[in-house]
């Protein structure tokens, strides 16, 4: 089997769920291509951590994953998936007779910083989670925040990018950008008191932003284009590396 | 724990109650009259600023202590090891212990300290292999401190993700692994149609992942869940970690406190009382015991007549 590499910067747990991914589909078609004996090569196109909509030879084909029978030279591209990702750039591939070919397109998320928050390191790979109707990568809200999501639904939340750092001790960061579809449902999430309730302090980050601080807890929201932003620690005590990473995502949110 | 240290335990515990040292607020309880209490459902509630500190770092060694106080006050047992047999636990039953790890922005879950120092007293009794401490997946646990163990040594603690599958829209931990199950959640406050996130809601963890969402809009579905007949019938405790709560959505306080029963109604109207006090302390409205938690009470499910429900406070 030929493997393409993947585009784009992963972190540790991308490169793991590709991997299976990848191993996955090669045992896969393996299985197809016995069945169906010599021919003209196959083409398997994934993406991750999104599912991107494949385009060939200029054509859009639908959805990954896409397995197609192909022979010859054949142009590999994505249709953009949302502001918030990078699509994976165009490239060419040349199937043999005979050949089976993965092609894997990695959508970057362009709005977490490449750079960890000080004092923090990746714990898991980012979660991604649709709505109850459109189920994405690791399920839906709910799978995540069962009924605290009602309320972010009720504002037009089409999806949720979940990511978890683990600094030193127990400490953690965890951040959540929630996709509201429009500016006017991540404000509207904004100034709900249910997301954002009273007592909320200042925050400067470069955008609409209510902190909180209970003792060890520190969090706060803010919202920029169609995204709301969380992002919290439990040890308050690295208040300044979340309000740096918050300013950081925020700069990154056209 | 030897017995002289339950003794004196016990006696500080009930001094403490008798000088009044916690009394109800403007909450649904009041102590009741001593000629009616027979016949009233006992809830412990048993508080220890000893146990939390403000950084939410928990003293599992005083939690131990809250946990004897408040198996004593509801068996009348001094001994453990007669407080768990008195409350049906042999030492071939299999313990499953429901926690609660699904928290999110305000770190509530069920902390690990109690619940190991609630295994450390149930060991007194059931081998510590039979106990199983259970959440939805295995990484939410994990996450929250519990250690994973599916092993034959110590106390077992995995996800319904690792737990065989379900069986009649229940996790196989409570259907097939399990012989009594103690519920564990947290001292949350949700606002709204639920009120609280307590022992009724916390059964939600329970089911297939599929079905969770049935509650929302239906807050009868979470009783409908505690219904169940494996649930209904292996309960053997409620038991909500109140050392740190919320009193409204998303605002934590310390409580410092655990609210036990054999009753997991009577509990969880014990607990709402306990929140609409500190509520009226912030000028919150209170909230009303909800219509699933009555519903529970017309069911046969537990007591939700704050009537027939004597409140057992005590301080260490």
């Amino acid at each position: 089997m030929k493997s393409t590499e993947p585009m784009g910067e992963m972190a540790p747990g991308m490169k793991r769920g590709i991997l299976i991914i990848a191993l996955a589909c090669s045992v896969l078609l393996g299985a197809v291509w016995c069945a169906n004996g010599a021919g003209r090569g196959k083409l398997t196109i994934l993406t991750y951590p999104v599912t991107g909509e494949v385009v060939i030879d200029g054509k859009k084909l639908g959805a990954a994953p896409l397995m197609v029978t192909l022979e010859g030279e054949h142009a590999i591209s994505f249709s953009e998936y949302s502001s918030q990702y990078l699509t994976p750039p165009a490239r060419t591939v040349r199937i043999g007779a005979g050949d089976t070919t993965v092609v894997i397109g990695v959508f970057r998320n362009r709005f977490i910083p490449a750079r960890s928050p000080e004092g923090f390191s990746p714990a898991d790979s980012v979660r991604i989670y649709g709505t109850k109707e459109r189920k994405l990568k690791d399920g839906t809200i709910f799978d995540y925040v069962d009924g605290g999501a009602l309320v972010y639904l009720r504002h037009g939340l089409r999806e949720t990018t979940h990511a978890v750092y683990q600094g030193t001790g127990k400490s953690t960061l965890t951040l959540d950008i929630f996709d509201m579809g429009t500016p006017a449902g991540a404000q509207a999430g904004f100034d709900d008191p249910e997301i954002c309730s009273a007592g909320h302090g200042p925050c400067d980050i470069g955008a609409p932003c209510k902190s909180y601080l209970y003792e060890p807890d520190y969090f706060l929201y803010f919202y920029k284009s169609n995204f709301l932003v969380y992002i919290a620690t439990n040890n308050d005590s690295l208040k300044t590396a979340v309000e740096s990473f918050a300013a950081a995502l925020c700069r990154n949110i056209p | 724990m030897t017995m002289n240290r339950n003794r004196r335990l016990f006696l500080k515990a009930a001094s403490a109650g008798a000088l009044g040292a916690w009394l109800p607020g403007d909450g649904l309880f009041r102590t009741p009259p001593a000629d009616g209490a027979a016949e009233k459902v006992r809830v412990a509630v048993v508080r220890n600023e000893k146990a939390i500190s403000t950084r939410n770092v928990v003293d599992r060694r005083q939690t131990a202590l809250m946990i004897d106080a408040a198996l004593q006050a509801i068996t009348g047992k001094r001994n453990i090891h007669d407080a768990w047999t008195v409350l049906g636990v042999t030492r071939d039953d299999v313990i499953g212990i429901k926690v609660n790890c699904n928290t999110w922005t305000i770190l509530l879950e069920t902390h690990p300290e109690l619940v190991y120092a609630l295994c450390d007293s149930l060991a007194n009794v059931v081998p510590p292999n039979n106990i199983i401490i259970y959440e939805r997946f295995t990484h939410e646990l994990k996450r929250s401190g519990y250690e994973i163990n599916k092993g034959t040594q110590g106390v077992r603690c995995f996800g319904n993700d690792e737990g065989g599958g379900y069986r009649g829209e229940l996790t196989c931990i409570v259907t097939d692994a399990c012989t009594k199950i103690i519920n564990m959640p947290t001292l949350k406050t949700v606002e709204g149609e639920f009120a609280g996130s307590l022992f009724l809601k916390n059964h939600i963890g329970s089911i297939p992942l599929g079905a969770m969402t049935d509650c929302h809009g239906n807050a009868d579905y979470c009783t409908d869940v505690c219904n169940r007949q494996a649930l209904r019938s292996k309960t053997l405790l409620a038991f909500c970690d109140g050392l740190r709560g919320t009193y409204k959505r998303g605002v934590p306080w310390y409580y410092g406190g655990i609210i036990m029963s054999r009753d997991q109604i009577a509990a969880e109207c014990a607990a709402l009382s306990i929140v609409n006090e500190k509520r009226a302390r912030e000028r919150e409205s209170p909230l009303a015991i909800p219509g699933y938690v009555r519903r529970a009470g017309s069911l046969g499910l537990g007591v939700a007549d704050p009537g027939r429900i004597e409140v057992v406070n005590s301080v260490l």
